[in-house]
C-alpha cells in the first residue's frame, strides 16, 4: 500500500522532543518519584560470594524489626522461578546456589526502606563456598567448576566463507594481534526503580524504568504464575538504559512483593546496587589475523573471539552472534574464518550494552586496518577506501548489499578534516605528541538473523485527533518523537497534532525491545504501515464525501483538500464522524519485520539484517608521555543514517556516542569485586569532551521509513578505535587493551618519552 | 528504631522564594528531606555520594549536591530547587536554551544541570566555553555527550538574555 | 544503613569548644559534609553527635595576620580559589583548590575538612606543604600549633584529639619573585581524585641561579612531606632540564624508599618523575 499526496514537513525537521519541557521543569516522574498511599519498600538480600551453596537461611531475627512485613525466598515464588531474555537461566531468588557476587537470595519487605534494610541485616545465611572461575578460557576447561548444569559454554558462532587459511598463506602481508577489552558499566543516570500494586481489576500493575515493557510482562507473569493479561507494565520516564534495562531488574521483585504482601511496593536501587546487580558490557579477548595484498585489498581474516558472559546469559548469545558477524568491519573480505565462543564465569552477568559486542570488535578490526596500512605504505584513509563495502558487495555472511551502503560516503565526508588534521598535528610542547586516527564501522539494524517484528496502531478519534499507540520504550533517545514524526508525515499532519500512548502493555502492543538501534527502522515501519492504512481509509472516505477522484486529494493539516480546487475540503473530524456512523474502523494496526534469514549454524552464512548503518570518525588527540594522559581534542563523526528524521536528535545521538566512546577508549573499566560506584568508575564529564563535528550522511534505505535506518549504537562504535589509532599515531606505538588508561598509555609512550628526554638534556 | 526515639531538629528556610518550616531527622540528607518530606521530586538521586550532580540545588545561590548536605544545614538558607526555576508556564532562559538546543535526552540529569548552569550564570554572566564545561563537570550525563548542553549555555552567555538569566 | 546521630550547631567557637570538651569522643565534626556524608550514608560513621562548624565566623577568615596568611578551617575550596588574597600570596593553593572535585564539591568542601580527612591524594596538601603550613588546633583547654607534616601521621590519620578542632591554617605567603606550579594527574579532567599531584615554589636570583625551591608531592608518601632530596639538587643550580630530571628521579627514589616496590610502582615511578619534571618545567621554562 502506498501513500497518496500529503503536505507535511514532519520528516527531516528538528521538532521539539516530546516531554522535554516537563523534564526541564523537574515535573517528569521517574519510577523513584512515584508515591502512592500505603506504599511499602522491598530490598534484596544479595550474595557476597561468587560461587557458593546456601547451606542455611535463617530469617527469624529479622521478623521482630519494627515495620517488618516479610522475608521471601524462592519457595514463595508462585510461578516458574526462571527468567532471562534469551536463555531462561536466571532465578529471581536463587534456589540452591549463588553464581556471582550480587545474586539475589531473599526479598525483604517492610514499611520503609530503613526498616527493610534493618530487617535484611538480621538475616543469617550460611554459605558453603565452591571453587569459582573468573576467566572464560579457564571456565571452558574440564577442570573448571561447573556454574550451570548444562556446563560453562554459553554459545558459539562461526562465520566462514572462502578459504581463509590458503588466502592468508598467499597474502603479501599478514598482521596478527590480540586485543582485550574490559567489563564496562552502563552508568545510566537513573538507578533502576519500580513500583507495583494490584489494581481494582485485580491486575498487577508494575511501573518501571525499562527498555522492554512487553518482555517484562511475559517474564513477570511467568514468575508469578499469572496469565499475561493479569500483568500490566507501564514504562515510566526512563533515565537511560543503554542495554541494561532490557533485563528484568526490579520488575520481578516489586511484582512478587506486591503479589505476596498485597500492598503497593516500591524498590529503588542505590547506585551501588545498580553496579552490583545489573549487566555489564562483555569483556572480549580477540585474536585477529588479517591478510592483504600489495594492492591494498584485504584477502582474508581469521578471528577468534572469547567472551565472558559472567554468571548468566542475559543477551550473551546475541553478543556472540553479532560480534562474529561484524568481525570483518565495513569491508569486503573474500575469505573469512571467525569463531566466537562465550563462556559462563562467576563474574557479574554481562549483557546488552550499546553495540552488542561491535564496539569491541571495531577496536580490533580498525587497529588491524591501520597496522596493515603501515605494512603496505598506504594511508589509513586509503586502505579503508579500497576495501569499503559498496553496492553489490558481499558481506562476511554472504549477503549481497543492494542499497544504502554509505560507508564510502562517510569516508569522503571526513576526508578533508583527516587531511587537515594530519598537517596541523605538530605539537608545540615537549613530551606531548599529537595524533590523528580514523575508524569506521558497520552495524546491522535489528536482531541478528531472527524475527524481531514491531507493531503499532494509529487511530483517528471521533474528535478528529490522531493517536499513535506504540510499545516502543523511549529511554531518552527520542523514539516517541521520531515515531510521531513518521505518522505525521504519512497523514499530512503537524507532529504536535498527534497524541501518543507509549509503552503501556494495557494500551500498546509489542514493539519489541528498545535495542539494536531498531526502533526508528522497525517500529518506524510499523507506524508507517498503520498510518498508511489509516491514510488510505481517510482518502477513500474523503473521495466519497467530496465526490472526487482519490488522485485529486491531498492530506494537509488534519483535512483532505481537492488539489484542483484547494478551497474545497473535508476535515478529519468530519470523516471520523461519518466513519463512526457507518461503523468503519479508524484504528489500524501496523506491522513490520525486517527481511532476514537465520544464519547457517555451521558457516554463519545468511542474511542477518535487512539493512546496515555505516560511520567513520576522525579523532585528534594529544598524548602526554610524561603522565600517560590523553586529551581528545576533536572528533569528526560522519554517519550514514539513511535519512535523518529529526536531525537534532541524530546529532544528539552522535555527541552521546562520542562521549561514551571516549569513556570506553580511555577510562571505563569495571573490576568485579572492586568497582563499587561512580566514585571509582569514571565516565566522561563535560570537561573531558572534545569538539565534536557531526556530519549526517543520508544514503536512503529503500525499505526504511522515509529512508531511515538507525543511529543509537553506531554513534558509539567508531570513537574508541579512532582514538586508539590516534594514540598509536601520536606515540608510534599501539595499545591493544581497552581502556587505554594512564598506565597503558604511559607504557606505550615510553620510547617517545625517552627520545624527548634525550633531546631535552642535549646541549647542557 | 522509630522516629519517636529521635530528637528532631526544627528548621526554617526559604524554599523557592517561600518560607518553609519543618522538623527533620538530624541525620537525613537535605536531598531526602526535599524529595521525601517536602515532596519535590525534581531533584534526583543518582549516586548519593556527590559524584553525579543529579541532586544539585542552589543554596544561597551556590550549586551544591543535596546528598552531601545534612538536612539541618538547610536552616536559615535560601534554597532553590528545579521547581522554583520556571515562572509559571514560562521557562527560565537556561531551560529555554537547553530546549532550543535539543540538550535534553532522558532528562534525569537535566534538573541538576539546569541548577548548575543557573549557579554559574549568577556568578559569571559571560563565561567562556571552557568555564561552562568546568562548571558543569560535576553533573554527569550519559545521554547527551554534553555538547548541546554546553552549546546552549554558551549561546545564552553570549546573548543579552544572559543578564536576564542572572536576574531570575 | 544510614548512621544515626544528633545534630548540634554552635553559634560561637567557644560554644563549639565547650561542646567538644564534654562530648569530644562521641562527636564528629562537619563543615562541608563532603566526607562525613559519605560515611553517614554507608553507616560507617559511628558517633552520637555531629557538630556543625560550617557557620562559625571564627573559622571563616582569609586574611594576613602577623606576616602569615590565615585561612579559616571552614573556608571552602571555591572561596580559596577565588579569594584575591589567596590568589595573591598563595596562588599555588588557589590553583589546587580550583582542581578539587567539581563546582559543587568546591562550594561545600573546606580546607579544614581536607586536612582533617588526611587523604594522601588531597589536592590542597602539597600546596600547604610548600607554604610551610601550620595547623592551629584549639580546644577548651587551649591551643596548639603543628606543622602540617607533623599533624598528618599517615593515610587518613592525624594527631587531632577528641575535643580539638582545627580552627585555621597559617601559611607563609609567597614572596615576590617566586614562581609557582601545581600539577596533577587524574583519570579524567574533573570529578576525579588525583592519581598524584605536585606543588612547587621557586625563586631564581639575578644570576639565574635557583635560590629557593620547595617541592611537595601528593599520593606517593604515606604522609605529607617536602621532597628535600630533590629540592637540594635544584637549589644553587641554574634551572635546566637535566637537573629537573635528576630532581625528578630523586623524588621517585624517595617514593620507593618509603613505600617499596608495589604493583602500582610500574606506573607511579615514571609518572611521578614526569609530573615533577612537568612542574619544574612549568615553574622555570614557561612563559609568564
Amino acid at each position: 500500500m502506498s501513500l497518496g499526496v500529503v503536505r507535511s514537513q514532519a520528516i527531516g525537521t528538528s521538532i521539539e522532543r516530546r516531554g522535554t519541557r516537563a523534564r526541564l521543569r523537574g515535573d517528569t516522574h521517574f519510577a523513584a518519584d512515584l508515591n502512592i498511599a500505603g506504599v511499602v519498600t522491598a530490598v534484596v538480600l544479595r550474595s557476597d560470594r561468587p560461587h557458593a551453596l546456601i547451606r542455611e537461611f535463617d530469617p527469624a531475627a529479622a521478623k521482630s524489626t519494627p515495620g517488618y512485613l516479610g522475608v521471601f525466598t524462592w519457595r514463595d515464588i508462585p510461578g516458574r522461578n526462571r527468567f532471562g531474555i534469551i536463555n531462561k537461566d536466571q532465578e529471581l531468588l536463587v534456589e540452591r546456589k549463588v553464581r556471582c557476587v550480587g545474586d539475589p537470595v531473599a526479598l525483604v519487605v517492610a514499611e520503609t526502606e530503613e526498616a527493610a534494610q534493618r530487617a535484611l541485616s538480621k538475616i543469617r545465611v550460611v554459605y558453603e563456598d565452591l571453587p569459582a572461575v573468573f576467566d572464560p578460557e579457564e571456565a571452558l576447561t574440564d577442570a573448571a567448576p561447573r556454574i550451570h548444569e548444562k556446563g560453562n559454554l554459553l554459545g558459539r558462532r562461526v562465520v566462514r566463507r572462502g578459504s581463509p587459511e590458503e588466502a592468508l598463506k598467499h597474502s603479501d602481508v599478514v598482521v596478527e594481534r590480540t586485543y582485550t577489552t574490559s567489563f564496562v558499566e552502563h552508568a545510566y543516570l537513573e538507578p533502576d526503580a519500580g513500583l507495583a500494586y494490584i489494581d481494582h481489576n485485580d491486575i498487577l500493575v508494575v511501573h518501571a524504568s525499562t527498555q522492554n515493557p512487553h518482555y517484562d510482562q511475559k517474564d513477570v507473569a511467568d514468575l508469578l504464575g499469572l496469565p499475561e493479561d493479569r500483568v500490566r507494565i507501564i514504562q515510566e520516564a526512563t533515565g537511560g538504559g543503554f542495554g541494561s534495562k532490557l533485563d528484568l531488574n526490579v520488575q520481578g521483585f516489586v511484582g512478587l512483593a506486591a503479589f505476596l504482601v498485597q500492598r503497593p511496593v516500591r524498590m529503588v536501587y542505590s547506585r551501588e546496587e545498580a553496579f552490583l546487580a545489573t549487566a555489564k558490557r562483555h569483556p572480549l579477548k580477540i585474536r585477529y589475523k588479517s591478510g592483504a595484498n600489495r594492492d591494498g585489498r584485504l584477502t582474508a581474516v581469521d578471528v577468534t573471539i572469547i567472551g565472558d558472559t559472567g554468571a548468566y546469559a542475559s543477551y550473551g548469545l546475541a553478543v556472540t552472534s553479532r560480534a562474529a558477524v561484524h568481525a570483518t568491519g565495513p569491508y569486503e573480505v573474500p575469505n573469512v574464518s571467525v569463531e566466537a565462543i562465550f563462556a559462563y564465569t562467576n563474574n557479574p552477568m554481562a549483557g546488552a550494552m550499546r553495540g552488542f559486542g561491535v564496539p569491541q570488535m571495531a577496536f580490533a578490526h580498525e587497529s588491524q586496518m591501520d597496522l596493515l596500512a603501515a605494512e603496505l605504505g598506504l594511508s589509513p584513509l586509503e586502505i579503508r577506501r579500497r576495501n569499503a563495502l559498496r553496492i553489490g558487495s558481499q558481506t562476511a555472511t554472504g549477503q549481497y548489499l543492494t542499497a544504502s551502503v554509505g560507508i564510502g560516503a562517510t569516508l569522503d565526508a571526513v576526508a578533508s578534516r583527516w587531511e587537515e588534521a594530519r598537517v596541523e598535528k605538530q605539537s608545540t610542547r615537549a613530551f606531548v605528541r599529537r595524533g590523528v586516527g580514523i575508524a569506521s564501522m558497520i552495524y546491522g539494524i535489528g536482531n541478528t538473523g531472527m524475527q524481531n517484528p514491531s507493531t503499532a496502531q494509529v487511530e483517528l478519534g471521533r474528535d478528529g485527533f490522531v493517536t499513535l499507540y506504540s510499545g516502543a520504550a523511549d529511554i531518552g533517545q527520542g523514539s516517541s518523537t521520531v515515531l510521531v514524526q513518521i505518522a505525521a508525515e504519512a497523514l499530512g499532519l503537524k507532529p504536535d497534532a498527534i497524541r501518543s500512548v507509549i509503552a503501556d502493555t494495557a494500551h500498546t502492543t509489542s514493539a519489541g525491545a528498545t535495542s539494536a538501534s531498531r526502533q526508528t527502522y522497525i517500529s518506524g515501519n510499523a507506524v508507517l504501515d498503520a498510518a498508511t492504512k489509516l491514510h488510505n481509509v481517510i482518502l477513500t472516505e474523503a473521495a466519497m464525501m467530496l465526490k472526487a477522484d482519490r488522485g485529486d486529494l491531498e492530506l494537509r493539516d488534519g483535512s483532505v483538500f481537492l488539489r484542483s480546487d484547494p478551497g474545497k475540503g473535508v476535515s478529519f473530524k468530519d470523516i471520523a464522524e461519518r466513519a463512526s456512523r457507518t461503523g468503519l474502523p479508524l484504528k489500524w494496526q501496523g506491522y513490520f519485520d525486517p527481511d532476514t534469514t537465520p544464519l547457517d549454524p555451521e558457516t554463519g552464512q545468511g542474511r542477518p539484517y535487512a539493512t546496515y548503518a555505516f560511520a567513520t570518525h576522525v579523532a585528534e588527540v594529544e598524548v602526554d608521555s610524561l603522565s600517560g594522559e590523553v586529551r581528545v581534542l576533536k572528533v569528526t563523526a560522519a554517519h550514514d543514517v539513511g535519512r535523518a528524521i529529526n536531525p537534532l536528535n541524530v546529532q544528539g545521538q552522535i555527541y552521546s556516542g562520542v562521549a561514551m566512546g571516549l569513556g570506553l577508549a580511555l577510562m571505563e573499566e569495571f573490576h568485579p569485586g572492586v568497582t563499587e560506584s561512580l566514585k571509582d568508575y569514571h565516565i566522561a564529564t563535560a570537561a573531558d569532551m572534545p569538539a565534536v563535528i557531526p556530519i549526517i550522511v543520508e544514503d536512503p534505505e529503500p525499505t526504511g521509513p522515509f529512508g531511515a535506518k538507525g543511529v543509537g549504537e553506531p554513534a558509539l562504535i567508531p570513537t574508541a578505535p579512532a582514538i586508539a589509532n590516534a594514540v598509536a599515531d601520536a606515540l608510534s606505538a599501539r595499545v591493544y587493551n581497552l581502556p587505554m588508561n594512564l598506565e597503558r598509555v604511559l607504557k606505550a609512550g615510553i620510547s617517545v618519552r625517552s627520545a624527548e628526554k634525550e633531546k631535552s638534556c642535549q646541549g647542557y | 528504631m522509630q522516629n519517636s526515639d529521635i530528637d528532631l531538629v526544627n528548621i526554617q528556610f526559604q524554599l523557592n522564594g517561600k518560607p518553609i518550616r519543618l522538623s527533620v531527622r538530624p541525620f537525613d540528607s537535605a536531598l531526602a528531606v526535599i524529595r521525601d518530606e517536602i515532596g519535590l521530586t525534581g531533584t534526583k538521586e543518582g549516586c548519593g555520594i556527590g559524584e553525579c550532580g543529579a541532586c544539585t540545588i542552589l543554596v544561597d545561590g551556590k550549586a551544591i549536591t543535596a546528598c552531601l548536605m545534612l538536612a539541618p544545614q538547610l536552616d536559615g538558607r535560601e534554597v532553590q530547587t528545579i521547581e522554583g526555576v520556571a515562572e509559571g508556564d514560562t521557562l527560565h532562559p537556561v531551560q529555554q536554551a537547553l530546549l532550543a538546543h535539543g540538550a535534553v535526552q532522558c532528562g534525569f540529569c537535566t534538573p541538576g544541570m539546569v541548577m548548575s548552569a543557573k549557579g554559574l550564570l549568577e556568578a559569571n554572566s559571560h563565561p567562556t566555553r571552557e568555564e561552562i564545561a568546568d562548571a558543569l563537570a560535576g553533573n554527569l550525563c550519559r545521554c547527551t555527550g554534553y555538547v548541546q548542553i554546553v552549546d546552549a549555555i554558551e549561546e545564552l552567555a553570549g546573548s543579552p538574555r544572559a543578564n536576564e538569566a542572572v536576574k531570575r | 544503613m544510614r548512621s544515626r546521630f544528633r545534630y548540634y550547631r554552635p553559634t560561637s567557637l567557644s560554644e563549639a569548644l565547650d561542646f567538644l570538651a564534654l562530648h569530644g569522643t562521641d562527636t564528629a565534626i562537619v563543615a562541608g559534609g563532603t566526607d562525613l556524608m559519605i560515611s553517614a550514608r554507608s553507616g560507617d560513621l559511628q558517633c552520637k553527635y555531629v557538630l556543625d562548624v560550617s557557620r562559625l565566623n571564627e573559622l571563616r577568615p582569609v586574611a594576613m595576620s602577623d606576616g602569615l596568611l590565615a585561612i579559616g578551617s571552614a573556608v571552602t575550596h571555591a572561596e580559596i580559589a577565588a579569594h584575591p588574597v589567596t590568589r595573591d600570596v598563595a596562588p599555588v593553593l588557589a590553583k589546587a583548590a580550583s582542581c578539587v572535585g567539581s563546582t559543587q564539591i568546591r562550594n561545600m568542601g573546606t580546607i579544614g575538612g581536607n586536612i582533617a580527612n588526611a587523604s594522601p591524594a588531597a589536592d590542597t596538601i602539597p600546596p600547604l606543604m610548600v607554604h610551610n603550613a601550620k595547623i592551629v588546633v584549639k580546644s577548651a583547654s587551649g591551643e596548639r600549633v603543628e606543622y602540617l607534616g607533623d599533624f598528618v601521621r599517615g593515610p587518613y590519620v592525624t594527631i587531632l584529639k577528641p575535643g580539638e578542632l582545627i580552627t585555621h591554617v597559617l601559611l607563609e605567603p609567597m614572596m615576590s619573585g617566586y614562581r609557582h606550579s601545581f600539577q596533577r594527574i587524574a583519570r579524567r579532567r574533573a570529578l576525579s581524585i588525583a592519581r598524584m599531584n605536585v606543588a612547587a615554589l621557586g625563586l631564581v636570583d639575578g644570576n639565574g641561579v635557583i635560590q629557593d625551591l620547595r617541592l611537595s608531592v601528593g599520593s606517593v608518601t604515606p604522609r605529607p612531606c617536602r621532597m628535600t632530596v630533590a629540592e637540594d639538587v635544584l637549589t644553587s643550580n641554574k634551572p635546566d632540564k637535566k637537573v629537573f630530571w635528576e630532581a625528578a628521579e630523586k623524588v621517585s627514589h624517595e617514593m620507593v624508599r618509603w613505600s617499596g616496590i608495589r604493583p602500582t610502582t610500574e606506573y607511579k615511578k615514571p609518572a611521578v618523575e614526569g609530573l615533577v619534571y612537568r612542574a619544574l618545567a612549568d615553574l622555570f621554562l614557561s612563559e609568564g
